[in-house]
This record gives structure tokens, C-alpha cells and sequence, in this order.
């Protein structure tokens, strides 16, 4: 019978490798994702609306007369009329959902969003809490996905969690976030001591390591060493190669013979 | 910076000279918009829903917006900037001209 049984869930796992058979299986940390996803859709709707509520504001009399008149606390107290109650609206939904799994791996699922949209109070206590309750869990790319020193935090005491992380966790790829999240913590800021700078650049070194040398975060951890050794005047720029705004491929090389102004840009 | 850009690709026109951007916009269909809001007629490589972490600025190692290569004929970077350099014409007509064989240093 308990044979049959387990040839009967093969045959699942077979016929459909994704969604359904974790349902079956009742995986709280798919239940979680799909509990999340649509939430996080809803709140970058509502967050758009929020932000076109804020630029109508700042077109009313009552704000560009403060605006004129320099009175930064009554503009913050426009801008704070709009943006709180929102904000306090969705901080308390992904509250409601995070109380579903409060002490189980699948929280890991709902902090991730919840640090990723800013929807959380204390951020640095959760990243504190939850590194230190599932350092070794693969669920846990999500809670480090930022190599920002968590708000209250001090850069040390994150450096400290990550080589938690990069200990004992065995996926490659949370290793290498944690690394890179330990090699900018004391990045940022004045200069560094050469102690520092030898260890941010081992850091560095290990994410392209660990990496694939197209990913996204090798080519972060790449960065400033291509600058210091290929970037300078001087120097023979580097190609690149990629698609144009209306996904034409071309390279920077189809412009040789010609003055190129480089121009790192965007609308903002 | 679009006025500034505009006219250089005006008065370079004929000669060679190109801008090239690198965009971290995410939102596409709202930068189509403002590239003809704005005639920005000059071709970017975009930096898709990464924006200024895509791929392009995180190996250049981008930190500020705009940053400015200036590239000569023969490929070599010959200055960068964050923001717009001081004398941009001058500097773009000194390497434009030498380009064309006209300068003689």
C-alpha cells in the first residue's frame, strides 16, 4: 500500500512539476508566495495612486504657498497626510499575513516582501531576527537581497550576520549575496583603511567566485576593480553590448571612428 | 542636460561625433513618451527593470547620475565626469576637430 502510495506521488510529481503537487503536499512556503505576490501587486497599485495623489498636491495653492514661504513642516505635513494612512494600511495587511506564519521558514517569504516594499517598521530588527533564526535556510535570499546596512543597524553587527550566513547557509547564491552585502558594508562612506579595502575586495573576489560572470551581482562585485583598471582616461574604453530602448541590438563599438559622449542617464 | 544635448547633436551633425546613452529607466512605455516630449533622438542602450542596477552600471561601477564618458575616435576614454563637464562644447569641438585632423596639439 505505502509502496503504491509513494509510485501515486511520483506520478504526480511527474505529470505536474510545479504549483499543484505543493499544494498536495501543503508547502507553507508556496502557500506563502501565493499568499504574498498578489498582495505586493495590490500595494505597488495602490502606492501609484499614492504618488499620483501626492503630485496633484503639490499642485494646490495651500502647498505651493508653502512652498514659497519655506514652511518645511507644514510641506511634510501635506506630504505625511497622503503617504501615512497608506502606508499604515499596508503595513498592517502584511502584518496580518506575517502573523500566519510567525515562527515557521515561510515568514521568510513575507519579510522579504515586506523589506523589499519598505513595509515594516523595524527593519533591522527583522533582518537581525530572522538571520539569526534561519541562517541556513534557502529561503532566506530574499531577507538579504539588500547590501544596505538595515536602517538602526550598525554596519559592523551586519557584517557579523552576514559571515553567519556565508557559514552556514550552502547555497551558492545566498553565500555570495552575503558576501557581497559583508564586502559593502564598511564600503560606503569615508575612505577605508587598508584593512578594510584587503577585506571588501576578498569579499568581492569570493562573489565572483561563486558566480556566474553574467550575473547581475558578479558584475556589482566586478565593478569597482573594472573601474580602477579599465575605466580610467587614458585607457582603451571597454566594449558594450546590449539592446537599445526599442530592443535593437547594437554595440558601442559600432560607433568607432567616431567622438563618443558616453552618457549614463535617466528621466528623474 | 536634454537642451545641452540637443544642440550638440545639432551643430555636430556631419561630423563625427555621437552620443550614446546608457538608461536606467525602468518604465519604457513612459520613457517612450518623454523621448519625443523631450526630441531626444540620440540612441541609449537600456538597462531593463534593473534600472541603475543593470547590468551596464553596475560593471562600470555607476554611482551618480548623469556620469559622462567622453570617448575618442580611436576608443580611448579621454574624460569622465558625474554631471555635465564644465566646458562640455569645448571639450567635444577639441576632440571632434583633432577627430577630423584639424588639431594640432
Amino acid at each position: 500500500m505505502l509502496r503504491f502510495l509513494s509510485w501515486f506521488a511520483l506520478a504526480l510529481l511527474v505529470a505536474c512539476p510545479t504549483g499543484s503537487v505543493q499544494a498536495v503536499g501543503g508547502d507553507p512556503v508556496a502557500d506563502a508566495k501565493r499568499a504574498v505576490e498578489p498582495l505586493a501587486l495590490e500595494f505597488k497599485v495602490a502606492e501609484n495612486a499614492m504618488r499620483d495623489r501626492l503630485s496633484a498636491m503639490r499642485e494646490t495653492p495651500d502647498y505651493k504657498e508653502a512652498y514659497e514661504a519655506k514652511e518645511w513642516d507644514k510641506l511634510r505635513a501635506l506630504s505625511d497626510g497622503i503617504v501615512n494612512p497608506v502606508m499604515e494600511e499596508w503595513k498592517e495587511k502584511f502584518a496580518g499575513v506575517a502573523k500566519l506564519y510567525a515562527g515557521k521558514e515561510a515568514e521568510l517569504v513575507v519579510a522579504a516582501a515586506q523589506l523589499r516594499l519598505r513595509l515594516l517598521a523595524d527593519p533591522g530588527e527583522a533582518v537581525e531576527r530572522l538571520v539569526d533564526a534561519y541562517a541556513s535556510s534557502a529561503h532566506l535570499g530574499g531577507v538579504i537581497q539588500s547590501p544596505r546596512v538595515p536602517q538602526g543597524m550598525k554596519p559592523e553587527r551586519f557584517a557579523a550576520l552576514m559571515t553567519k550566513v556565508i557559514e552556514e547557509n550552502a547555497s551558492k547564491e545566498i553565500q555570495a549575496q552575503a558576501y557581497f552585502n559583508r564586502g559593502s558594508s564598511h564600503r560606503r562612506g569615508r575612505d577605508l583603511t587598508d584593512e578594510q579595502k584587503a577585506a571588501s575586495e576578498a569579499d568581492f573576489t569570493k562573489v565572483i567566485e561563486l558566480l556566474p560572470s553574467d550575473a547581475l551581482l558578479s558584475l556589482k562585485a566586478q565593478g569597482p576593480r573594472f573601474e580602477e583598471t579599465r575605466l580610467q582616461t587614458g585607457m582603451k574604453a571597454p566594449d558594450i553590448a546590449g539592446v537599445d530602448l526599442f530592443g535593437e541590438k547594437f554595440k558601442l563599438s559600432d560607433y568607432a571612428g567616431k567622438v563618443v559622449m558616453l552618457d549614463f542617464w535617466g528621466d528623474w | 542636460m536634454y537642451p545641452h544635448e540637443r544642440s550638440l547633436v545639432e551643430n555636430m551633425a556631419g561630423r563625427p561625433f555621437a552620443i550614446i546613452g546608457v538608461n536606467s529607466d525602468k518604465d519604457l512605455d513612459k520613457l517612450h513618451g518623454r523621448l519625443k516630449e523631450e526630441e531626444i533622438t540620440w540612441r541609449s542602450f537600456w538597462c531593463g527593470e534593473d534600472g541603475t542596477g543593470g547590468a551596464i552600471p553596475s560593471l562600470w561601477n555607476v554611482s551618480g547620475w548623469p556620469t559622462v564618458y567622453f570617448i575618442d575616435h580611436k576608443g580611448i576614454i579621454r574624460e569622465k565626469s558625474v554631471g555635465s563637464p564644465d566646458d562640455l562644447d569645448g571639450l567635444v569641438e577639441r576632440l571632434v576637430s583633432e577627430a577630423e585632423g584639424k588639431a594640432s596639439l
